[in-house]
C-alpha cells in the first residue's frame, strides 16, 4: 500500500477528504513520525519485520578521528593490525542480531536441521568482544569478509513509496495517526509511545514460532 | 453575477425604502463590505470552494504571489522574510494550499463578484441590511432572515432561545 493511500485513508476518518483543515506535509509528518515509533517497536521486540543481512567486505584502513581545531585538514587514515579488518555500519542500521564469517566446512548439525542447506550452513557465528567489537560508526572483526545482520530502520517515507509494513498493521496504524493528529496533549508523550508499543507488540506476537512441539535433541 | 447586476438586484430589493439618494458607488461600497464578509464566513466552516492552491518559490515575493494571502491550510515548510517567501525544505519550490481575501470592486470595470455564485445572495442580503442601516431603518426582520439562511446552511449554530427573542 502506498504511503498516499494510507494518508488518504487517515482523512476518511478525520473527516478532511476536501484537505481543509491538514495540508499533506502535515499528515506526512505524523506518518513518519509513527512509522518511527512502529519501527523502534520492532526493533525492541527484536521482530524480523525489520531485521535483514548483507554481505559485508572489510578494510584494513580506518579513518582517523579530527581534532575540532584540525576540521580543515584533509581526513587522515591509519593502518589496522594486520589480523583486524574495519566495517562501516550501514546507513540503516540500529541494533545487531548475529555476525557470521564464513566456514565451509560448517555445517549445523542438529536433531532438527540435519541438512546442509539451512540457513546458516557455511557460516560460523562470531563472539563479542573477542572476535569482533564495536566502535564508533563501524565495527572491528578479525577476518575479511562477515554476514551481518541487523535490525534496520525505515528510511524516510514519500508520498509515492511503499507503507513498510504488511497491509494488515495499516488500520491499527491509522488509529495512531487520528490520536496525534487530534489529541495535542498526548503528542510526544511517554503514555502514547508505550501504547504503539503494546499495540505493535500484540501485533507481532510469537510470529516467528509455529505450534509444532520440536523433538528433543536426545531421549531419555 | 456582474457588480452591475447586483446593484440592480439591491436596488430592486430596496425599493419601496428611500433608496433613491444613494449613489451606485455607495452601493459598490456595500457590495464590497459584503463580499468581504461572506468570503470570510465561508473560510471560517472551511467551505472547499474558497480553497486556493499554487506553486511558490523561494525568493519570490509573497504579495504578488499570493494577493490577498490570509492563511494557509493546516502546515507547510514556508516562512515570509521581509516579504520573501523562503521554502525551509530540500527543495525550493512547494505546492500550497491557502485562503485569501477578496479585493475590492471597482465599479467602472463591472466586474464578476469574487466569491462562488451559490453564495452571492447571502452578500446581496448583507449589502442590503448595510444600506438599511445607513438609511436609520429597522434592520431587525432582514438580520433574522438572514441568520435564519445561515443557520439552514450550517455555517453557524443555532441561536438559544434567549439570543433569538433578543434577550440581553
Amino acid at each position: 500500500m502506498l504511503i498516499s493511500q494510507v494518508i488518504q485513508k487517515a482523512r476518511f476518518d478525520l473527516g478532511d477528504t476536501q484537505a481543509v483543515k491538514y495540508s499533506d506535509i502535515d499528515l506526512l509528518d505524523t506518518v513518519n513520525t509513527l512509522a518511527t515509533m512502529f519501527n523502534d517497536s520492532l526493533v525492541m521486540l527484536k521482530s524480523d519485520y525489520v531485521r535483514t543481512q548483507l554481505i559485508l567486505e572489510g578494510s584494513k584502513t580506518k579513518e582517523g578521528k579530527k581534532k575540532i581545531e584540525e576540521l580543515d585538514r584533509p581526513i587522515d587514515f591509519y593502518e589496522l593490525p594486520s589480523n583486524q579488518w574495519w566495517y562501516d555500519l550501514p546507513v540503516d542500521f540500529v541494533n545487531v542480531n548475529g555476525i557470521y564469517k564464513e566456514d565451509k566446512y560448517r555445517t549445523v548439525r542438529t536433531a532438527d536441521y540435519n541438512s546442509d542447506d539451512n540457513l546458516l550452513a557455511g557460516w560460523l557465528a562470531l563472539r563479542e568482544y573477542d572476535q569482533y567489537r564495536f566502535e564508533g560508526d563501524g565495527f572491528i572483526a578479525n577476518v575479511g569478509k562477515v554476514l551481518f545482520s541487523y535490525y534496520y530502520k525505515y528510511p524516510a517515507l514519500q508520498m509515492n513509496s511503499l507503507f513498510p509494513l504488511p497491509d494488515w498493521f495499516v488500520p491499527n496504524f491509522n488509529k495512531f495517526v487520528i490520536l496525534y493528529m487530534t489529541d495535542q496533549v498526548t503528542k510526544m508523550d511517554t503514555t502514547f509511545m508505550s501504547k504503539v508499543q503494546l499495540e505493535v507488540s500484540k501485533l507481532v506476537a510469537r510470529r516467528e514460532h509455529n505450534n509444532i512441539r520440536r523433538r528433543l535433541a536426545f531421549q531419555l | 453575477m456582474l457588480l452591475l447586476t447586483a446593484i440592480e438586484q439591491l436596488r430592486a430589493e430596496l425599493r419601496g425604502v428611500e433608496s433613491l439618494d444613494i449613489s451606485d458607488k455607495e452601493l459598490t461600497y456595500y457590495v464590497n463590505r459584503s463580499c468581504f464578509l461572506v468570503n470570510t464566513l465561508l473560510i471560517n466552516v472551511a467551505h472547499p470552494s474558497v480553497v486556493k492552491e499554487k506553486v511558490i518559490n523561494t525568493g519570490e515575493d509573497y504579495k504578488t504571489v499570493l494577493p490577498n494571502f490570509l492563511r494557509f491550510i493546516g502546515n507547510y515548510p514556508i516562512r515570509f522574510s521581509n516579504g520573501l517567501i523562503s521554502v525551509e525544505d530540500d527543495t525550493t519550490s512547494c505546492l500550497v494550499r491557502y485562503y485569501s481575501n477578496v479585493s475590492p470592486l471597482v465599479l467602472a470595470e463591472n466586474p464578476e463578484l469574487p466569491i462562488p455564485l451559490d453564495f452571492q445572495d447571502i452578500a446581496i442580503m448583507y449589502a442590503r441590511i448595510s444600506a438599511l442601516n445607513r438609511q436609520d431603518m429597522d434592520t431587525e426582520p432582514d438580520q433574522l432572515l438572514l441568520q435564519n439562511t445561515l443557520v439552514a446552511l450550517g455555517f453557524i449554530a443555532q441561536p438559544t432561545t434567549e439570543e433569538r427573542v433578543g434577550v440581553k
